[in-house]
Parts: structure tokens; C-alpha cells; sequence
């Protein structure tokens, strides 16, 4: 007996020393880490760990981002250069304080616990919900919910890609004479009587008649140029006064349901806001750009719809911007981008250079900016993407999860005569502006595309399928469409791994049916697909809508 | 890799061990006589125990092994043994209306097998238990596709349970079970990888010298 009880003893101990070596099954946590991720450091992630990862916030120097705990230490072990700011994020509310100082946003201290993200951005987090009047008055607020198409720059390991980077002289698309005819037809005697009769009404500070005078003023000027308008009224400053945005409409011919916009705030201020608020350059400069280029997109159509937007209450804190992106947001509006003109007059040294300022998700506008300046009206340009500029209208369509710019003559801001009653129409540079109104219409105009002779195709998507061997996993997408009439004969399909960057196209010959199969790509690279469709002509459509 | 299959496989491969190791009398051991080297060739069945790895190739893999014993005492020996292995299999994209695709896939594997067992003759039988170390080198090519070949190595545990059946003093007939555990870094992956382990049953010939 004594002999069997040491053999099953043994039998335990080898089968329990062999349990102990394999190791339990880790328990799985459903909690979720607040990260500060500095992205100005290149690092290497596994790509696995990207899909754990949910970006809530892009800033100028880090990103904010979800995590399950033990991803973090994961990514520490990676060498990405993170702080946990949160090990859980349950129960917690988040606010982004957006300032001039870090002593302005140090007055939310006492509201919760502040971290100072990166100079002017500090985070909030509170244990309960926070109205706007107990955040500190001076500060910008973002609440953090929810998460952004920001890409994550980081560098995942591979095995190089199938796929040719597009070349740099990839056309964005080819030249079309009728956006050279539209930037012919700009006018900087226009442009400076709208600058002018903006100015006129002495101030435009937004809860005075004035401002609403203007806006009517608006309101007239697009509805003779006989497009539909529609006053957008909302209230502001807990419902004390109410102003009104102006929206001018020029229907899409193929996609009426995806929209550009052109937009500029009306309303000014000044150290007299209520009675001398001149705004020349702020912003009499960038909605008389708008109202010029309406007077001549008015005479054209588009495959998508364009929409002029003169905003309201922007200098008090965004409001008009902020009321109409959010309501786009709720009704579903498909924003392709937005160009928001902000001080396009005032050149602190000549030539002056337009600053386009966007955030990650925005890059492609910046880009197709640029591009579109440089083939139909050049100036000079400088591109940033700082997340971090939310001092004007572009900003709450970030918010919203839309792909705007925002166009300015310097910023930070230069112009000695800002925000005082000085900021008046002898202090501009009208070439500046007419050259600004010029690469802004060109932007506009490639973006709407102008109606081509061919019709581009319609109801495109595109379906993916991930598949994997043990080691190697691939992506093939199939894009669809539907077909065109009996004049059709083809379809070209084109691609880019920017969106709405520089188009290659794929097929090597017509494709004759209705789809068009890329077969084995990275399947972690997102990969942007329109396609046009060619006549018996030879004549070769619009882009159609992207699709990814 | 689910734990639950590696720990069940690995405890059935104590089991196993444990059992030989603890019934066996000593009298039934081996005649001191026995030449000390022997080398045996298998060739066998292997389930992967990644159901993925299945799905892409098959439910049974066919390896052939060639190992060499070597007698240390009475009870214990030592070997080293290399297994090969090719597989085929493939990967199919469905997506309407465009036509199904496939696309073919060859897994190919050589491992090295290093480490220690004890053994037990009795009569004409010979049982023996054994465990030890592996480091396989793989290669996974997609056939008629751009895609490039995958390959690495992996470090990892086997354990065997086998019988052999004396023919002649100098050749036998040889069975074994084998649980062979290789784990796989899915860091060094673009994706998270599969791990090739398996649990295989092989039959062949021994020789000893």
C-alpha cells in the first residue's frame, strides 16, 4: 500500500508540476487605461496592439488614447514613451482646457484633478459631470467622449509593403479648365466692396442688431445670387441671445447628400465690441471670400453639394460652428470637407504666406489644398497639423469627426489692429486676399467637382475580407458599382493610400464589369478607392465617391 | 493556443510518463547486454491542436522522424532526433460577386529534438519515457501570390511516451506518443500567430548498434 501511495503521489506531483509550468490562463479585465502618448517619437508596436487601442484625442504633441491595463505596460516594454494618466477610467469624466496660460487652465483645479498635457492643453478629470458655467470662464472645453479617426503614426512591423507608395507627381486630378474659368471670374474689386460693406455696419459683435443687420445683409446677398438660404438660428451664453448662421446651398448633381463647405464667421469684436468692432481682417475678410466665391460657384454645377456658411458667435466662443457641426453630426450629414477662412487680409511682411492648419484626420484637405492652390492659383502656403489650434470654426467640425482646415494669414496672429477698432479695411493686403479667395475656390471646386460630360459612377463600395495563414495575414477588397448607361464602355479604378490623396490607378486595361477585385494587400494599411467611368468617346467621368 | 488543449496534452504526457516510470519493476529491466546507440526512423500522425492551423491545412499532419538513442545506464538515455514536415494547404477569399479565390499554401518544418529518457525492457517489450527541448525552423510560402515566404524558428518542450518490440537483439519495431509544445512570438508578427504544437502518434523501426 505504501508502495501505490508513492506512485500516485508521484503521479500527482508530475501532472501538478506540468499544470504549474504551463501556467494558468491570465483573467481577462474589462478596465480601460487613460494613456499620454507622446507622438513625436517614431516607436514600433505590434500591430496587434493597435486594435486594442482607441484614440479619444489627437493633441500638437501627444495623442490620448484607451487601453486596457496591461496593454500599457506591453507598450512600455515596446519603447512607446506613454504616461498612464488614468489607470481606470471608469466612473471618471474628462475635460480638455484649452488656453492661453497654464495659469488659466490651473483655475480648473479645484473641479477635479488637471494635467498639463503640452503648453496650452490641460486635462481634466472629474468624478462627475461639469456644466460650462463651473469651468473656468476663459478656458476652451472639449469634453472627451467617445473616439477619433486620428491616425496612430506608429510603426508596425512588417514585411514591406506589396503596394507602391504614390509617386509625388500623382495628379489629385487631372486639369479641368472650368475651375481655371471659375478663378479667372474672382474679383478683388468684389472681394474689397464686400469687405468694405461688411466693415460698414460698424460692428458686428454678435447679440447686437448690427451683427443681425449683417447677417440679413448675407442673407440678401446669397439669395440673389439664387441660392436657396436658409437662416440657422440657435441661441448662446445659456440661452441669453440668439443670432443666426447663414447657409447658402448649391445642390449636388450625383451625390446631393455629400456636402463641401466654405465658411467664415461674420460676427467681430474689439476692445468696443458694442459699438466700433470694424473686424476688417477679422473676419469681414474671410466672409467676403465666401460671398465671392458663391457669386461665382453660383454659376456652375457640382457632383456633391456645396455650402456657404457665414457663422455667427464665433468670437464668443465658437458657438454658430459648434450649434451647425454638432446638428450635422446628429442628422448624419456627409461632410467631404470643410474650408474655413479666418483673417485672410493682413500681411505682417509681404509676400505674405496663407497658413493651413488641420489635424491628423484632416491631412488630405490640407494636401488637396495645397495641390489644388498649385494647379489652378499659386501662393504660398505653409501646411501644419496642430490639433491643437481651436481658436475658430474648423475646430467643433473636428469635434464632430469631419476633415476641416482652417486658412489664416499667420498663427499665431500677427495682425497689430486684432480684436481692436482699428482692424479696418486700409490695413489689408487685397491681393493676399483675392490670391487666398483664388487657391480657396480652386480647393472648393475640386472638391465639388464640377459636373463632367460622363456621369461618374454611382452606389460604389467596397467590401474587405481579411484572411490569414499562420503567419501572414492579407486583405482583398472588392470594390463595386453600379453600371452606367449604354454609352459606357469601361471603368478605371484608382487608389491611394491617403484619402483623397494622390489616385493611382490599379486596373491595367477597362474594366468591364461592375466590380474590380485588389487582391492581397497589408491588411493593416487603409487603402482609398474611387472610380470613374469611361465613354464610347473615350471620355473619362468625375471621380466617384471614396470609398475605403 | 488555448492553454486548456497545451495543459491537458502535457498532463495526458505526465500521465503517461508517471505511469511507466512508477509500475515498471526493476527486475523486468533491461539486460545490461544491450549495444548503448540506437537510431529509429517514424513516421506518423500529428494533430495540430491550433484549430485554425486545422482549418488552414489540415486536421492531421504527416511528419517523419529520425532519432538517435544513446544509452547513459542501465535505466537512462539520451537522444537527439530531427523531424520533417511539409503540409499543404490553403487560403480562400469569398467575397460576391467577385469569383471565390484560393490561394495555396505549403508549411514546412524542421525541428531538432534534444533530451533525455529512461527506459524499461521487459521481456521483448521495451517501454520508455522522454522529454526534453526543440527548436524548429519553419517556412510558410504562399503559392502563386506576392506574398513573401514566412519564416522563423521556435524554441520549445516535448514529451513522449513509447513501447518498442524486440525483433531481433538488434532491431525492433517502435511506437510512440508525443505531445510537442512550440510556442510563437506574436510580437515578431504582423499578426498574432497560431503555435504549431501537436500531439502525434508515430510508428517505425529501431536499430541498435
Amino acid at each position: 500500500m505504501a508502495g501505490l501511495g508513492s506512485s500516485r503521489l508521484r503521479l500527482f506531483a508530475a501532472i501538478a508540476a506540468v499544470l504549474i509550468i504551463l501556467g494558468p490562463v491570465a483573467p481577462r479585465t474589462s478596465e480601460i487605461s487613460l494613456l499620454k502618448i507622446n507622438r513625436r517619437q517614431p516607436v514600433t508596436v505590434p500591430a496587434s496592439a493597435l486594435g486594442q487601442m482607441a484614440v479619444v484625442q489627437e493633441l500638437a504633441e501627444c495623442w490620448l488614447v484607451e487601453a486596457p491595463p496591461p496593454l500599457a505596460a506591453r507598450l512600455l516594454a515596446a519603447g512607446v514613451s506613454l504616461e498612464v494618466l488614468d489607470d481606470s477610467t471608469a466612473g471618471r469624466v474628462y475635460h480638455l482646457l484649452f488656453a492661453a496660460t497654464s495659469e488659466q487652465i490651473a483655475l480648473a483645479d479645484p473641479l477635479g484633478r488637471v494635467v498639463h498635457l503640452e503648453p496650452g492643453v490641460g486635462l481634466l478629470s472629474s468624478a462627475r459631470e461639469l456644466s460650462r458655467a463651473e469651468l473656468p470662464a476663459d478656458v476652451a472645453v472639449k469634453r472627451l467622449s467617445g473616439t477619433v479617426a486620428a491616425p496612430l503614426s506608429f510603426q508596425v512591423p512588417g514585411r514591406g509593403t506589396a503596394i507602391p507608395r504614390p509617386t509625388a507627381d500623382a495628379r489629385l486630378q487631372p486639369y479641368d479648365p472650368r475651375i481655371g474659368q471659375m478663378i479667372a471670374a474672382v474679383s478683388q474689386g468684389m472681394l474689397s466692396d464686400g469687405i468694405r460693406d461688411l466693415e460698414a455696419f460698424q460692428t458686428r459683435y454678435a447679440s447686437t442688431s448690427n451683427c443681425e443687420a449683417a447677417g440679413t445683409s448675407i442673407h440678401s446677398y446669397f439669395s440673389r445670387l439664387g441660392l436657396a438660404t436658409e437662416s440657422d438660428y440657435f441661441t448662446f451664453t445659456a440661452n441669453n441671445y440668439a443670432t443666426s448662421n447663414i447657409i447658402a446651398t448649391i445642390p449636388g448633381q450625383v451625390e446631393p447628400d455629400r456636402t463641401v463647405i466654405v465658411c467664415a464667421h461674420y460676427d467681430s469684436t474689439s476692445t468696443q465690441p458694442a459699438t466700433n468692432a470694424p473686424g476688417a481682417d477679422d473676419n469681414a475678410s474671410g466672409t467676403a471670400s465666401v460671398m465671392e466665391m458663391a457669386r461665382i460657384l453660383a454659376g456652375y454645377q457640382f457632383d456633391y453639394t456645396v455650402k456657404f456658411i457665414a457663422f455667427s458667435a464665433e468670437e464668443w466662443g465658437l458657438y454658430g460652428s459648434r450649434h451647425y457641426a454638432q446638428a450635422a453630426r446628429q442628422r448624419g450629414e456627409q461632410i467631404i470637407g470643410v474650408v474655413n477662412l479666418d483673417m485672410i487680409g493682413y500681411p505682417d511682411f509681404r509676400p505674405e504666406e496663407l497658413d493651413v492648419i488641420v489635424d491628423g484626420q484632416s491631412a488630405w484637405l490640407g494636401e488637396k489644398y495645397v495641390a489644388s492652390a498649385n494647379a489652378y492659383a499659386p501662393l504660398p502656403i505653409i501646411q501644419s497639423t496642430n490639433p491643437s489650434a481651436r481658436g475658430s470654426d474648423h475646430s467643433p467640425f473636428w469635434d464632430a469627426g469631419y476633415s476641416a482646415l482652417l486658412g489664416i494669414e499667420d498663427s499665431p496672429v500677427r495682425n497689430p489692429y486684432y480684436h481692436k477698432t482699428t482692424d479696418t479695411f486700409g490695413t489689408l493686403d487685397m491681393a493676399f486676399a483675392t490670391a487666398v479667395t483664388r487657391a480657396s475656390l480652386a480647393a472648393v471646386a475640386e472638391l465639388a467637382q464640377p459636373v463632367s460630360l460622363t456621369p461618374p459612377p454611382t452606389g460604389v463600395a467596397a467590401h474587405s475580407l481579411t484572411a490569414r495563414s499562420i503567419f501572414t495575414s492579407r486583405k482583398t477588397t472588392v470594390i463595386t458599382w453600379d453600371a452606367g448607361d449604354r454609352n459606357i464602355v469601361g471603368y478605371n479604378v484608382y487608389r491611394s493610400l491617403a484619402s483623397h490623396g494622390a489616385y493611382q490607378r490599379v486596373n491595367s486595361s477597362l474594366v468591364k464589369q461592375t466590380y474590380y477585385v485588389d487582391r492581397l494587400l497589408l491588411p493593416d494599411v487603409p487603402y482609398y478607392y474611387v472610380v470613374t467611368a469611361v465613354d464610347l468617346q473615350g471620355r473619362e467621368s468625375n471621380y466617384s465617391v471614396e470609398v475605403s | 493556443m488555448r492553454k486548456s488543449d497545451s495543459a491537458w496534452a502535457a498532463a495526458l504526457g505526465a500521465a503517461v510518463a508517471a505511469c511507466v516510470l512508477t509500475a515498471v519493476p526493476l527486475e523486468a529491466q533491461a539486460p545490461s547486454g544491450l549495444p548503448r546507440l540506437a537510431v529509429s526512423v517514424t513516421a506518423g500522425a500529428m494533430r495540430p491542436l491550433e484549430a485554425p492551423v486545422r482549418d488552414l491545412y489540415s486536421s492531421v499532419f504527416l511528419p517523419v522522424t529520425v532519432e538517435a538513442d544513446f544509452r547513459l545506464t542501465r535505466r537512462f538515455f539520451v537522444f537527439a532526433s530531427g523531424q520533417f514536415l511539409s503540409q499543404d494547404g490553403e487560403v480562400v477569399y469569398d467575397l460576391p460577386p467577385a469569383p471565390v479565390e484560393r490561394f495555396g499554401l505549403t508549411l514546412s518544418t524542421t525541428s531538432l529534438r534534444f533530451g533525455v529518457g529512461a527506459w524499461f525492457p521487459w521481456g521483448r517489450w521495451v517501454l520508455g519515457a522522454a522529454g526534453g527541448m526543440s527548436h524548429t525552423r519553419y517556412k510558410e510560402r504562399w503559392a502563386d501570390a506576392e506574398v513573401p515566404a514566412a519564416t522563423g524558428s521556435a524554441v520549445g518542450l516535448i514529451g513522449q511516451g513509447g513501447a518498442e518490440y524486440r525483433l531481433s537483439p538488434w532491431l525492433s519495431a517502435v511506437g510512440r506518443v508525443e505531445y510537442s509544445h512550440v510556442p510563437l512570438d506574436e510580437t515578431r508578427e504582423l499578426v498574432p500567430t497560431f503555435d504549431l504544437s501537436g500531439v502525434s502518434v508515430s510508428g517505425g523501426v529501431l536499430v541498435r548498434f
